[in-house]
């Protein structure tokens, strides 16, 4: 009993005791955690220069933040800024692929080209269908079906829009009857056949019996048709027979049996006078030069109510400026009062507002439209004839008539596409191995022209890509709350014969420097003993020494001081914001010339490289007071070949 | 990030009270007749239960998320908005996280608790208890980064972004995570999450038992007493340490039924309710989303009552003094309650407060009352060991507790 009591015992004393001098203890946690990121770049590259880099010219911007910044403001100036950054290195990285300078540029590899291969071809070209010559026939049958065929083209399945189409264009054809009289080159010229306002209108004047009578009849010996041209042209016109009986009795005592011959000096090209009959007229002579011609023509053709140009040629005569008066109503096209220019300008397409009034569906499998077509064929431009002109015009004095010379750059581009679609009709066709070298040139040129263009709108669309970036950081900085100042600042660094060079300066501010210099070797700085480098290309009058310019070797880091005493020749002035609405947003500057004054800027500055081909600075910027961080800033900088 | 504190010394004041709840009696002393025993408890843990009864690690209020909210509450200036802005620009969240704290938090208490009792009269005895408590806590915390951290990193290096030294500096401050975590809590005016050891008196408890019905089959005794707030509470500022008592006072009444089923058995029902009166302490008023940057503000509360009920058989021998006994305990608090206006601390200072707990008890003891009275023994001794198994239990520490009870009769 007594052995078991002491067991017992002994084993209750020991659970008695069990915790005693035991202490909690928790198994020992690990941390794992990302690695510490390192600098991009080492000593041997402060500032991303190289032995075969001794200098680049970094530009960007300064913005002195607004301690009220939202960080929604932030968030946007950081994007922006990203952005900016992004479009920069794309536009360079694309720049250097391609060798753009080189061969993009305007004045390039490859416009030089295209030029010369346009040119050279044309002249084959030229040179070919020389030798070949359409009959008459041809090009009289092509220029009665053009309009049958044009209208079949653009309204296959609609009979209805081919005749009302038919009838607006017959107004035009119309209106070409008094472009024709009242230009220059028209009255200027004798010829042995009635000359046609358009040929393709000939079918209709033919079915109106316009120029039916022995005035219009060819003649050998050759003359002018100006008669022929007012009498059985212009007068059968429904302009013409719109005028109310006051106005032709006006019109018809102006222009008659006695004066169209002055009439016709005036529109041609010879100096002349012509004085306005009686009793009408007061007995005024005007058409003393040239400039009154095209006053004169030009009156005709727009009928504008007298304008303070008619009346300045003709000082008081009221009556003469209002003479070919049409009151007409553009919006209102099926009256069909519009003057014959405006007739012209609708169908030929050289004034979008007036075309607008008579729209046409697109050409099918056609880069260009029919009314680019009329024009291309029918515009008579400063008094010049027109291609129609040129194709069928007998003139007696033998000339040969010039290809027009298109002052509209969309026609012109498309000139040689609108000549291909005529080929065989109006212009000459190039066949067998002529046509196949053509078409390989032209192959050629096309391909060419192509990348040229795709290049040069990729290149666009990068420094669209720049300038809107750039935009809207300088939008975001301007915000309310956002900055201080947003200034834009340039720093250009050099590394040679082992001393380090910055250059500090504002922008439109160059003419200050700021000049911080480190010995490369020593690390020591040197700033205030030292000067610029002639390689360095400093052209500003006044050099100012930076505090201090260090560099860290393990970080790349790059701490520069600028001090700011002679704050308004660095450009640390009060600039005023641009206001909202009014205008591109620009760099400013709240705060006073005075407070920069007794103040520095101290940079921190880290080198890094975007896609491996742009070089960029990153960090920030302090204004501060005796050594003390007062304002703190963000800069971006990268390298602009400055 | 701390939400609870551990509520681990809370649950074991029951068990160093004057009686041993799993295998409670009827007895009472006889008059004149004292008894003192020295009752030692023993337990570890590292783990608890949740309000769903799975076991989680008593530190798991510390396994938390660092998110970007986390870090900016201890930014400011135009840095905050830096971070702030660049989370923006990346379309990133507050709420988004860069890595993951995990800790494991370790815990030990020995309780050594000398009870005495007086028998005032055949059917009532007084008794009275003052545990005195070693406890020590050790906590370790550990930080891992998640693909949060390195998209965060690496939006800082990316060329165009180009912000190496903040990308360092937050690099940096992730690998000193558990450091930092230290310092916002000083700064806070909390101590570090360290070792924390401490030894004191509890709570002490005043008890007087009744034997109501005394019969050949039956038996019933009735208990009520109190407790005094003579233990030391938490301190606000120190997240792991332990509380020895609860700070008020607590109205106790048990009712207890014995059934004779031999000369050697008895069968054993008992049913305990804990009033907790109202108190007044320190505390930080946090919530779910603050656990550091809060107000330490001093609240009335009222902590749950709590109710304990066993059935156990029990055997003793008279004549070899051997005893024996198996139980069912069955424990439940109720939820605690603040006064307080601000309704987001007030919620989470009541949160995972509604206790409940089964236990499995065994005893093994050996009496020498019966040699005593032979006059084979010199002295009138006790001694038992109990082991308690945790059987299921919700938002109470996973731990089983070992007791020994050593009584003298005089």
């Amino acid at each position: 009993m007594k052995r078991k009591l002491c067991l017992f015992s002994i084993l209750l004393s020991a659970l008695t005791t069990l915790g005693c001098g035991k202490w909690a203890d928790a198994k020992n946690q690990k941390v794992e955690s990302i690695e510490i990121p390192e600098y991009p770049k080492s000593s041997d590259s402060v500032y991303n220069l190289q032995p075969s880099i001794p200098s680049i010219g970094y530009g960007g911007t300064l913005v002195i933040f607004n301690e009220n910044i939202a960080p929604i403001d932030l968030a946007d100036l950081l994007q922006a800024s990203i952005d900016s950054r992004i479009a920069w290195a794309e536009s360079r990285v694309f720049s250097d692929t391609t060798d753009y300078a080189k061969k993009y540029a305007e004045g390039g590899i490859y416009s030089r080209a295209i030029k010369d291969m346009k040119s050279e071809l044309a002249a084959f070209e030229n040179k070919e269908k020389s030798r070949i010559s359409l009959s008459e026939e041809i090009q009289t049958q092509a220029a009665e079906s053009w309009l049958n065929d044009e209208l079949q083209l653009l309204f296959p399945e609609d009979q209805n829009k081919r005749f009302e189409s038919r009838t607006v264009f017959n107004k035009y054809c119309e209106a070409k009857i008094w472009e024709l009289f009242s230009n220059s080159y028209f009255a200027d010229n004798l010829y042995s056949e009635r000359p046609t306002p358009n040929a393709i209108c000939e079918p209709y004047y033919k079915e109106e019996q316009f120029f039916a009578g022995e005035e219009c009849e060819q003649s050998e010996d050759g003359k002018n048709y100006f008669n022929c041209m007012w009498n059985q042209g212009v007068k059968k016109t429904s302009f013409y027979q719109d005028y109310t009986d006051n106005q032709k009795v006006q019109i018809e005592a102006l222009i008659s049996s006695e004066t169209i011959n002055a009439i016709q000096n005036i529109v041609s090209l010879s100096d002349s006078s012509f004085t306005f009959p009686r009793p009408i007229y007061k007995n005024k002579t005007i058409g003393k030069n040239k400039e009154n011609r095209t006053y004169f023509s030009d009156l005709i053709l727009k009928q504008e109510k007298g304008s303070k140009l008619c009346e300045a040629i003709i000082p008081n005569e009221k009556e003469f400026c209002s003479v070919f008066q049409q009151s007409y109503n553009i919006d209102q096209l099926s009256n069909l009062t519009m003057s014959p220019l405006n007739y012209i300008s609708m169908m030929e397409g050289s004034n979008a507002e007036k075309s607008s009034l008579f729209p046409l569906p697109l050409r099918p499998q056609s880069s260009f439209s029919t009314k680019q077509m009329l024009f291309y064929l029918s515009s008579r431009i400063n008094h010049n004839n027109s291609e129609s002109d040129r194709f069928f015009h007998k003139i007696i004095s033998g000339r040969k008539l010039e290809k027009p010379l298109s002052t509209d750059e969309i026609i012109a581009s498309k000139a040689s596409e609108i000549e291909a679609s005529l080929s065989g009709k109006f212009y000459p066709q190039l066949s067998g191995p002529t046509l196949k070298e053509y078409k390989l040139r032209s192959r050629q040129i096309s391909d060419l022209e192509k990348e040229f263009n795709l290049k040069t709108n990729l290149y666009s669309d990068l420094n669209q890509k720049i300038t809107d970036s750039s935009d809207r950081a300088f939008k975001i900085g301007n915000r309310k709350n956002v900055a201080h100042a947003l200034m834009e600042i340039r720093l250009k660094v050099s590394n040679r014969e082992g001393v380090l060079r910055t250059y500090f300066w504002v922008k439109d501010f160059e003419n200050t420097v700021t000049l911080g210099c480190t010995n490369m070797k020593t690390k020591k700085d040197f700033s205030s003993s030292c000067l610029p480098h002639l390689a360095d290309n400093i052209s500003a009058e006044n050099i100012n020494s930076a505090n201090f310019l260090k560099v860290d070797s393990n970080t790349g880091l790059v701490e520069l001081e600028i001090p700011l005493k002679n704050s308004t020749e660095i450009g640390f002035v009060q600039k005023s914001r641009v206001p909202q609405n009014e205008g591109v947003a620009d760099s400013f500057s709240d705060f006073s010339n005075e407070f920069y004054k007794d103040k520095s800027l101290y940079f921190e500055l880290f080198p890094n490289s975007v896609f491996n081909s742009m070089e960029i600075l990153t960090g920030k910027a302090f204004l501060r007071t005796a050594g003390v961080n007062i304002e703190e800033s963000a800069v971006s900088l990268w390298d602009q070949n400055l | 990030m701390l939400n609870h504190r551990l509520p681990i010394s809370i649950a074991l004041t029951c068990l160093v009270s004057t009686h041993s709840l799993a295998f409670e009696s009827t007895k009472v002393l006889p008059k004149g007749i004292r008894n003192f025993n020295l009752r030692t408890v023993y337990t570890e843990t590292n783990s608890k239960t949740d309000s769903n009864g799975n076991t989680e690690p008593l530190a798991e209020n510390l396994w938390k998320p660092l998110k970007f909210k986390n870090i900016l509450s201890s930014e400011k200036g135009l840095k905050k908005k830096q971070l702030q802005a660049l989370l923006i620009q990346q379309g990133w969240s507050e709420e988004d996280s860069v890595g993951d704290f995990y800790a494991e938090l370790d815990a030990q208490i020995n309780v050594w608790a000398p009870i005495f009792a007086f028998g005032i009269s055949k059917n009532l005895t007084l008794a009275a208890a003052l545990p005195i408590y070693s406890a020590s806590t050790d906590i370790s915390v550990g930080f891992k980064s998640n693909k949060g951290a390195e998209k965060f990193i690496s939006a800082l290096t990316e060329p165009t972004m180009s912000n190496h030294k903040s990308a360092i500096e937050a690099a940096g401050k992730l690998l000193n995570a558990p450091e930092r975590l230290n310092t916002k809590l000083n700064d806070n005016g909390y101590d570090s999450l360290s070792t924390w050891n401490d030894s004191g008196v509890g709570d002490l408890t005043f008890l007087a038992k009744y034997l109501a019905y005394s019969g050949e089959v039956f038996k019933t005794a009735i208990s009520t007493g109190f407790t005094a707030p003579t233990g030391k509470t938490e301190k606000p500022s120190v997240l792991t340490d332990l509380p020895f008592g609860d700070g008020q006072w607590d109205l106790i009444t048990q009712l207890t039924f014995d059934q004779i089923l031999s000369s050697s058995l008895v069968l054993n029902q008992f049913a305990k309710y804990t009033y907790q009166m109202e108190g007044e302490k320190d505390v930080r008023l946090k919530t779910e989303a603050e656990s550091i940057e809060v107000d330490l503000v001093k609240l009335n509360y009222k902590l749950g009552d709590k109710i304990d009920a066993g059935i156990s058989l029990q055997y003793e021998q008279a004549s070899s003094g051997f005893q024996a006994g198996l139980g069912l305990v069955a424990y439940r608090k109720f939820g605690d309650k603040y006064k307080t206006s601000n309704l987001e601390a007030k919620k989470e200072l009541q949160k995972n407060t509604d206790h409940s707990a089964y236990y499995w008890s065994t005893k093994l003891g050996y009496s020498t009352l019966g040699a005593y009275q032979r006059g084979e023994f010199a002295a009138p001794l006790m001694a038992s060991i109990e082991y308690r198994k945790q059987q299921k239990s919700e938002n109470v520490p996973k731990t089983d507790f070992t007791q020994v009870d050593i009584r003298l009769f005089f």
